[in-house]
C-alpha cells in the first residue's frame, strides 16, 4: 500500500495509458480470432457476383435469399438427422459400456489384482492410436459383414475408438472413491448394479461427463471414417456433406457461404450455452491423458 | 474390507470388461495388426494378399511423394508451434484474471474448436484464395500487391503453413486452456512478490512463470507434433493434396494411395510409417517428462 502511495503522479500516468494500450491490443486479439467467422457472414449476405469480384466492398443490397436458396438445395435435415443418429447411439452407448468397464477395472477387488492392472495397460496402449491408420482394415471388415455404406459402420466403429481415452480418465476417477463409502453400501446388502448406479455413478460424476463431452466430440469432428465408410447421399454426416459443398458448388460463393454459417451457426450456440462444461471437461482430459 | 472382497470374482469382472473390450479389440487392436499384415503385401483389394518380401518398405525410401509428405507434415509442425506456443500463451496470461468480460474473451477463442475441422476448411478457404480471398483483398486494397501470394495452391512450402495457421486457429482455446490450467497451479504471491520486487511482466514471465510450467510446456508440444501428424481435413479442402501432390501432408497421401489409387498394401505400409512416428513421439514425451521427475 505505501509503495502505491508514493509511486508519482507521472508513473500513475503511464501506467494508465498502458492498460489502455494492453486493453486494445488484446481486444484486437480476440478480435481476429473471430474475424474468419465475422468475415464468413459478411460474405454470405452477398450475391455471387459481388463475392467474385470485390469481395470486401459492402453489399448493395443485403441477400437474405441466400439462406432461403442454400435451405432449399442442401439436405440439411438429412445431413443433421443422420449426425444426431450416430451422435444418438454411439456416445450413450460408448459410455455405459466405459462405466461397465471402468467399474470392473477400478473398483472390483479379487485375487492379486493382476488381471485389472493387465486390462487396464491393455486399453491404455491405445491411445497413442492414430486413428487414420485403422480405416482400411476396418473398411475390409465392413464390407464384409454388410455394414458398409450404413451408419452402422461409424456408430460401432467410434464405440471402439473412444474406449482408451475413456479408460484413462475414468478408472483414474472410480479409483479415486473412498473404500469406506462401498462397504457401508455392501454391508447395508447392496448389490452390484444398485452400488454402481446409486453410490459410484452419483460420486464419480465429474469425471463421466467429462468422458461424455471428449466421446461427443470425437464423433462430432469426424471426418477421415466418415468420408470411407459413408458413400451415398442418404447417410452423409454434417461433415461430409459440407465436404461435398466444394464439388457442388464449386463456383457458387454465395450458396458455399450461407450453407456454411447455416452449419456453424448452431453449433455456436451449442457451444455457447455448455461453454463451461465443454471447457473444464477437454482441458481435464487433456490434463489427465 | 473382507465384505468387499467376497462380492467380487473373475467371472464378475470379465462380464462388466466384455463388451468394451470386445469393441477395443475389433475397432483398433485388429485394424492395427492387419494394417502391419498388408503392409507386408502387395493386396489391391481382389484375390489373397501375398507376402511381398518388404517390397513396399524398399519401394517408400525411393518415393519422392512420400519424402514431400514428410517435409510437408514438418512444416506442418513447425509452423503450427510457432503459431500456437506464443500465442496462446499469451490469451491464457492475459486472460487469467476471473473478469466478466475475459470470460467472454476465452469463450470467443474456444468456439472455434467445436467446428468440425472440414468447416473449417472450407471457412478458411474464403480467406486463403489467392484471387479473392480476405488476406489478399485487403493487402491489395493497402496497396501492397507485392506481399499477395499463393496461400493455398502454390507448389512451395506456404500452403502447409496455410494449414497450420487453420488449425491454430481451430485449436487456439484448447492450448489456452491447457496453459490457464498450468497458470492456476502458480501460488498468487509468487507473482505478488516478484511484483513488488520490481519484476517486469516480461521477465516474470521467462524467468519465474515458464520454468515453473515445464511440464505444461513439453505437454503442449508433444499436443502440437500430434495434431500436426494428424492434419488431414484442411488438406482435403483447401488443396486436395495438389498442385500434382505438392501439398500432400502423410495421412493425406496415406488416404490418396489407399483409396484413391487402390494401393491396399502401399498404403498401409504409409499407414505404419505414421503409426511408427506416433510411437516415437510417445517415447519421446515419456523420456522428457521422466527426466523431469528427477
Amino acid at each position: 500500500m505505501q509503495l502505491s502511495a508514493a509511486a508519482s503522479y507521472e508513473e500513475k500516468k503511464r501506467k494508465k495509458l498502458g492498460k489502455i494500450f494492453g486493453n486494445i491490443g488484446l481486444g484486437i486479439l480476440v478480435f481476429l480470432a473471430a474475424v474468419p467467422v465475422i468475415w464468413l457472414i459478411f460474405l454470405s449476405l452477398k450475391t455471387n457476383n459481388e463475392i467474385l469480384t470485390d469481395p470486401l466492398a459492402l453489399p448493395e443490397s443485403i441477400q437474405w435469399v441466400n439462406y432461403l436458396n442454400a435451405f432449399n438445395k442442401i439436405p440439411f435435415f438429412t445431413m443433421v438427422k443422420n449426425t444426431l443418429i450416430v451422435l444418438g447411439i454411439s456416445v450413450p452407448v460408448a459410455i455405459l459400456f466405459s462405466i461397465f468397464a471402468a467399474f470392473a477395472i477400478g473398483r472390483m477387488k479379487f485375487g492379486t489384482g493382476r488381471i485389472q492392472n493387465a486390462v487396464y495397460s491393455y486399453f491404455i496402449c491405445g491411445v497413442i492410436m492414430p486413428t487414420c491408420v485403422l480405416i482400411l482394415p476396418i473398411y475390409l471388415l465392413m464390407v464384409k459383414m454388410g455394414l458398409f455404406d450404413t451408419l452402422w459402420s461409424t456408430i460401432l466403429t467410434h464405440i471402439g475408438w473412444v474406449a482408451p481415452l475413456n479408460m484413462l480418465i475414468m478408472v483414474a476417477g472410480f479409483r479415486s472413491i473412498p473404500d469406506s463409502l462401498e462397504e457401508a453400501v455392501i454391508i447395508d446388502g447392496c448389490n452390484t448394479w444398485k452400488l454402481l448406479f446409486r453410490i459410484i455413478v452419483p460420486v464419480a460424476k465429474p469425471v463421466i461427463s467429462t468422458a461424455i463431452i471428449l466421446t461427443f466430440l470425437a464423433c462430432w469432428n469426424d471426418f477421415p471414417l466418415a468420408r470411407i465408410m459413408l458413400n451415398s447421399p442418404d447417410v452423409r454426416t454434417i461433415s461430409l456433406a459440407a465436404a461435398y459443398f466444394k464439388g457442388t458448388f464449386s463456383t457458387n460463393y454465395a450458396m458455399m457461404t450461407s450453407g456454411c454459417v447455416i452449419l456453424i451457426i448452431p453449433q455456436l450456440l451449442i457451444f455457447a450455452v455448455f461453454q463451461k462444461y465443454i471447457i473444464d471437461g477437454v482441458t481435464a482430459g487433456a490434463v489427465k491423458g | 474390507m473382507s465384505d468387499t472382497h467376497k462380492i467380487y470374482t473373475a467371472r464378475k469382472f470379465w462380464t462388466f470388461v466384455a463388451p468394451l473390450l470386445l469393441f477395443y479389440t475389433i475397432f483398433i487392436v485388429y485394424p492395427l495388426i492387419m494394417c502391419f499384415f498388408y503392409s507386408m503385401t502387395g493386396y489391391r483389394g481382389l484375390g489373397t494378399a501375398v507376402w511381398n518380401h518388404f517390397a513396399n518398405y524398399k519401394r517408400l525410401f525411393t518415393d519422392r511423394y512420400f519424402w514431400l509428405s514428410l517435409r510437408n507434415s514438418l512444416i506442418c509442425a513447425v509452423s503450427l508451434f510457432a503459431f500456437v506456443m506464443p500465442l496462446s500463451f499469451l490469451y491464457a496470461f492475459w486472460l487469467n484474471k476471473q473478469t466478466r468480460r475475459n470470460t467472454v474473451y476465452k469463450i470467443i477463442i474456444f468456439a472455434s474448436y467445436v467446428i468440425p475441422g472440414v468447416l473449417c476448411g472450407l471457412l478458411w478457404s474464403f480467406i486463403l484464395k489467392p484471387n479473392n480471398g480476405l488476406i489478399n483483398s485487403v493487402l491489395r486494397l493497402a496497396g501492397l500487391d507485392a506481399l499477395c501470394m499463393d496461400w493455398i495452391g502454390g507448389k512451395g512450402i506456404l500452403s502447409p503453413i496455410s494449414f497450420s495457421m487453420v488449425c491454430a486457429w481451430s485449436s487456439m482455446g484448447f492450448y489456452m486452456s491447457l496453459w490457464q490450467a498450468g497458470l492456476k497451479s502458480i501460488p498468487g504471491d509468487v507473482l505478488e512478490a516478484s511484483a513488488l520486487d520490481g519484476c517486469t511482466k516480461s521477465k516474470q514471465i521467462f524467468k519465474i512463470i515458464l520454468p515453473m510450467l515445464r511440464d505444461n510446456v513439453v505437454s503442449i508440444m508433444i499436443f502440437i507434433l500430434t495434431a500436426a501428424l494428424k492434419i488431414y481435413e484442411v488438406v482435403f479442402i483447401l488443396t486436395g493434396g495438389g498442385p500434382a501432390h505438392a501439398s500432400e501432408t502423410i495421412v493425406s497421401y496415406l488416404y490418396v494411395t489407399t483409396f484413391d489409387s487402390m494401393l491396399y498394401g502401399y498404403g498401409m505400409t504409409i499407414a505404419v510409417m505414421e503409426f511408427l512416428f506416433a510411437m516415437l513421439i510417445t517415447l519421446l514425451s515419456i523420456s522428457l517428462s521422466r527426466r523431469n521427475d528427477d
